[in-house]
């Protein structure tokens, strides 16, 4: 049953996940030709002082992309079961529906999560080529809370997508969007600082908060 | 269980989102936020005056007695700041206690400096890379050094930017220089200017691990260092090198408590600048310089203080003002009625995200009584309470926020 479960989320997503993954890896390889071009065309010193003292981001580009991936997947994911309530279907298997919702969501967000780990490795290891190990490493904790805005971008629109009564829609669609705003603010490198903690603390009541919908949804959302 | 644990998440993920959002756009929309009155030291009326803004580009310029004057007579008063306009008058040169001062003398005596709190160490991101600039007396321009320092645990280490590698003759040079003079390693601070837009390089001041303050210049390419006799008690928050021409004094020294000093060029003496009720979490600091007269201002949100020194920075005169907010009583009222409390992610000192939460005073208590008898109003029955028997102490707790989650994220 599981087995069957997990082949269809991956069917689901394979195609947008690809999408996101070639997006996403072209993107990196523009950020990486644009350093090389910066280096070759101005003096080396100066595009370290740019990076480290006027907090330029050459990877600035990467910033909405977590976002824009975890909104791809939810949809891909989650707005075919909602065409004609078919997850109506799914939710009348022999298995407990918060732990196939829960199973659903642990996949989305390991494809999330995977598109993630690229985006930062690949920066990781471009900014290890031409700049201090100090700048690379402020690189990941620059990206955490914009890799955060894709967890809860992807997370919002599964709960929007769940609920099935549009006022309620609309308010979840409100407060996801504010959370995964303030997740993208900021200038410069590691703005977030030593905040970043209490900001990753709201993913888990993000991802507890998709089960209300599910529920409404099975009834119909009239409970 | 699973889904009222869901359901108080929502309502804590909305209510969080609102306590963020909906201050922040009240007060774009219509809230001005408060210009900090300018105060200056008129070394023509031997008292401060200041400029205040009252919104539509309109200024009041006033003395401490609340004579008002135009701007024309405001900047009479401050010949050592708009000695440029004043000359356009044919007001120059200016004769005060008998002593002829012309443009040229003017400029040549003034300096000012400002530190805002968000520009102190660790008050933002910084990666701790600099570039030490070479002061080569055959070069005329000061270029940008090929590479970059940074202390290890045991080296001062240099980053050659061309090759991203270390460069071991200048980081064992630098080093060794170090080691000769006693520094201790890690440092446990290092302040700077990293930047050639400015007349000469004064190097570094970098406190070692003992709390001993040293100038680190780099000097046709090899280390200069000097060992200071500034007191390693000191709990210095941060240097701010000044690098000007009028080479008074390295920067200003300013420790943890507010004390502030400037280090006297050459000798590395501290001199005491009074700035008592300076407190550099949050405030912002300035000093003026002009041919007979110091001025220290300190200000946050609310007020503005000065203090006028002499030349040997004696204490002459104090005075301190509020700063005033532009916007009409009502309006905040209605502020703190519609929003019991504000969750800021950024403060006015902080360069980098500064989680704060705001509270509302008494007319926000008045508002979350509304949202209550809103509550009473919209849903008479409490068998039809959005959260059940606890709603009434959630909107108490957090007013229309809590009335608005609670009336989507309801259980029906």
């Amino acid at each position: 049953m599981w087995r069957s479960i997990l082949l269809k989320e991956w069917l689901k997503l394979r195609w947008s996940f690809t999408a996101a993954l070639v997006v996403n890896l072209g993107v990196c390889i523009k950020i990486m030709l644009d350093i090389r071009q910066r280096m070759q065309i101005e003096h080396a010193e100066m595009v370290w002082y740019e990076a480290i003292h006027m907090h330029t981001l050459f990877y600035q580009p990467l910033r909405y992309l977590p976002l824009m991936t975890g909104l791809v997947l939810a949809a891909a994911q989650f707005a075919p079961e909602m065409l004609g309530r078919r997850m109506r279907i799914g939710l009348h298997l022999p298995v407990s529906r918060d732990a196939m919702l829960l199973v659903c969501l642990l996949v989305g967000l390991l494809h999330v999560a995977v598109v993630c780990l690229l985006d930062v490795a690949a920066v990781y290891a471009m900014m290890r080529m031409y700049f201090p190990a100090e700048a690379a490493s402020a690189a990941l904790y620059t990206m955490a809370p914009w890799c955060m805005a894709g967890v809860l971008a992807y997370l919002g629109s599964v709960t929007v997508l769940l609920e099935p009564a549009w006022p309620r829609r609309l308010f979840y669609a409100a407060v996801f969007a504010a959370l995964v705003s303030v997740y993208s603010a900021g200038r410069g490198y590691g703005w977030f600082g030593a905040e970043l903690h209490w900001f990753s603390l709201l993913l888990l009541p993000a991802l507890l908060g998709t089960f209300e919908p599910c529920r409404r949804f099975q009834y119909g959302g009239v409970r | 269980m699973i889904p009222l644990f869901s359901r108080v998440c929502m309502l804590a993920l909305a209510i969080i989102a609102m306590a963020v959002m909906l201050p922040a756009g009240f007060d774009k929309v219509f809230v001005r936020p408060a210009e900090e009155p300018l105060l200056f030291y008129s070394p023509i009326r031997q008292q401060f005056v200041y400029q205040k803004a009252l919104g539509e580009h309109r200024f009041e310029y006033r003395d401490e007695e609340g004579t008002a004057f135009d701007r024309q007579v405001f900047e009479e008063q401050l010949p050592f700041l708009y000695h440029r306009n004043l000359a356009l008058r044919n007001r120059m040169p200016v004769v005060i206690d008998g002593t002829v001062f012309d443009a040229d003398s003017i400029q040549q005596q003034r300096q000012a400096m400002e530190i805002r709190a968000r520009h102190l160490r660790g008050h933002f991101p910084q990666l701790a890379l600099y570039p030490l600039f070479n002061n080569d007396p055959q070069v005329a321009i000061m270029p940008f050094p090929e590479d970059m320092f940074r202390f290890t645990d045991k080296a001062m280490e240099f980053l050659n930017a061309d090759h991203n590698q270390v460069d071991t003759a200048l980081t064992k040079a630098f080093t060794r220089a170090l080691l000769d003079q006693g520094f201790i390693f890690p440092p446990t601070l290092i302040a700077g200017k990293p930047t050639n837009l400015k007349p000469f390089d004064d190097g570094y001041f970098v406190r070692d691990g003992a709390g001993r303050v040293f100038q680190i210049r780099r000097v046709a390419n090899r280390p200069e260092v000097v060992k200071t006799p500034i007191d390693p008690t000191l709990d210095i928050l941060d240097i701010v090198v000044s690098e000007n021409s009028r080479r008074e004094f390295h920067g200003t020294l300013i420790t943890r408590q507010g004390n502030v000093y400037l280090i006297e060029t050459g000798s590395y003496r501290l001199i005491p600048l009074e700035a008592h009720g300076y407190d550099p979490q949050r405030m912002d600091f300035k000093l003026l310089v002009d041919p007979l007269y110091r001025t220290v201002t300190f200000s946050d949100r609310n007020s503005v203080q000065g203090i006028a020194l002499d030349a040997a920075y004696r204490p002459l005169r104090k005075y301190a003002m509020a700063a005033g907010d532009p916007n009409a009583a009502n309006l905040l009222r209605l502020r703190d009625l519609l929003f019991p409390f504000h969750i800021q992610i950024e403060s006015p000192y902080r360069g980098q995200a500064a989680l704060g939460v705001t509270l509302g005073g008494f007319w926000s208590m008045a508002g979350n009584l509304c949202a209550l008898a809103a509550l009473f109003l919209l849903f008479r029955s409490r068998h039809r309470w959005p959260m059940g028997p606890a709603t009434p102490l959630l909107i108490l707790v957090s007013g229309w926020y809590g009335l608005i989650a609670a009336a989507f994220v309801q259980t029906e």
